[in-house]
């Protein structure tokens, strides 16, 4: 991952003919860095999140008979959680709701028992995820997610994207960029670049899940 | 398949012919329109790889893919090929997959069978490998190489030049909109056909099909040759109808 912001800017400043080419620092009056900015940041979050193309573990130490828990500070979405229990053993959490939960067993919040059976993030604050039935066993969460990735800006940070994926984000923006309401609209290209991003993420998603053949 | 290493350079010389006397773009666009082909093609056919071989780890069923490669897609443990399964398909249908080794005993194997990508810079193995002696043979997609100097060099096929040059050319005119891009839509047509030839994967996709879309010209090949109707004399006649 050694692509920068400022190499991704530069070639959305050459696709759509600023004036200037200078790593993203100068635009035209069409866009400002502001703007192009936060598209480049969002489309990186989108693709790591609708890719999975990264992911991160870490394991989440737990209280006992309590139900609800912090997420790591960058997280984006969960690819799996597990249960891990102080033996060293796991088994998976299945992903359900507070209403399944509340349909099947209305108690479930006050009974707990020593291993959970599944966790939901619906429902919850931001950043937490909760177990179903809370545990009474200190165990933790070993949890595989998709993190955030870096705040991007054009002063020559690296992207959380694989080098090979940058092009797929490259996309992102110019569709975003073109599909602003005003004198920026060019909705024939913005649908292409468009195209292209969703391109890119069926490519990644195929790629993780059949191979490569 | 004849290879050959061509550099930057010729590339780019390559490129300019294929369009007017005076370039709608600089030779630096030109280079960067090269090498996002390059890096689409990668990901497309996974044209450059590599194998090496690693220790297992003890009692762990988490690796990390190597800096030298950009994502596994075989993975055998001491030369015998692993099959390719999921973190999803594990969690279903071994759900204690995290902790068994192939040392457990019981109905768990005694050697790794499965493995499942992590995202493209990790993967797992089930069951973990309980000894320190044995080997991973990973087969890798490396990362694209990236043309930066004149004189950088890069392993392509030649058969496959053609089609990566139209490409390129399609993405640089991406900056000039209307006919002139419009125009150029057959060439990326040929550049994901070119594609599907080197990869099944990719062929056998809903993804290609997409892409590929309708053929223009179909409805200038007609299925089979127009029906005629032979239909029998009939005398029309007033004897006739009397």
């Amino acid at each position: 991952m050694s692509v920068t912001d400022q190499a991704v800017l530069t070639e959305v400043q050459y696709a759509l003919v600023e004036p200037t080419v200078d790593g993203g620092v100068t635009w035209s009056a069409l866009w400002t860095a502001s703007e192009v900015i936060t598209a480049l940041n969002r489309r990186q979050s989108q693709f790591l999140k609708e890719t999975a193309a990264l992911v991160t573990r870490t394991t989440l130490v737990t209280i006992p008979n309590t139900t609800r828990h912090t997420l790591p500070a960058d997280w984006l979405v969960t690819i799996s959680a597990a249960w891990q229990r102080p033996d060293g053993t796991s088994y998976p959490l299945w992903a359900s709701t507070e209403f399944e939960a509340d349909a099947a067993a209305a108690t479930w919040e006050y009974g707990a028992q020593r291993d959970p059976l599944a966790s939901t993030e619906v429902e919850l604050p931001t950043l937490q995820i909760q177990v179903l039935p809370p545990s009474s066993d200190a165990g933790q969460i070993d949890l595989l997610y998709t993190a955030l990735g870096a705040a991007l800006s054009n002063t020559g940070v690296p992207l959380t994207v694989p080098d090979d994926c940058v092009w797929i984000v490259k996309w992102g923006v110019l569709a975003e960029l073109l599909n602003n309401v005003g004198r920026s609209a060019d909705p024939q290209r913005a649908a292409y670049a468009e195209r292209r991003y969703r391109l890119g993420v069926q490519l990644v998603q195929q790629i993780l899940i059949g191979g490569w053949y | 398949m004849p290879y050959t290493t061509g550099t930057l350079a010729q590339l780019r010389v390559q490129l300019a012919a294929r369009w007017e006397g005076s370039p709608f773009w600089t030779d630096e666009e030109a280079r960067l329109a090269i090498n996002e082909t390059l890096r689409m093609w990668n990901l497309l056919v996974g044209a450059w790889r590599k194998r090496v071989v690693i220790p297992t780890i003890v009692n762990s069923p988490y690796y990390t893919v190597p800096s030298s490669g950009f994502c596994v897609f075989r993975v055998a443990w001491n030369q015998h090929p692993l099959d390719l399964s999921s973190v999803a398909d594990l969690d279903d249908g071994r759900p204690s997959w995290r902790g068994e080794t192939t040392a457990a005993g019981g109905s768990i194997p005694t050697s790794p069978v499965v493995w499942a990508p992590l995202g493209f810079t990790r993967f797992v193995l089930w069951p973990a490998d309980a000894s320190l002696v044995n080997s991973l043979t990973l087969d890798l997609v490396t990362p694209t190489p990236v043309l930066i100097y004149e004189f950088s060099p890069v392993d392509l096929n030649v058969a496959d030049l053609n089609v990566l040059l139209g490409m390129a050319l399609r993405l640089a005119a991406f900056k000039t909109p209307g006919p002139r891009f419009t125009l150029l839509e057959g060439l990326e047509r040929a550049f994901y056909q070119a594609a599907a030839v080197q990869s099944a994967q990719f062929r056998a996709s809903a993804l290609y099909r997409a892409l590929i879309g309708r053929d223009p010209g179909r409805a200038q090949r007609p299925l089979q040759s127009p029906l005629r109707v032979e239909l029998p004399a009939v005398p029309l006649s007033p004897e006739s109808s009397a």
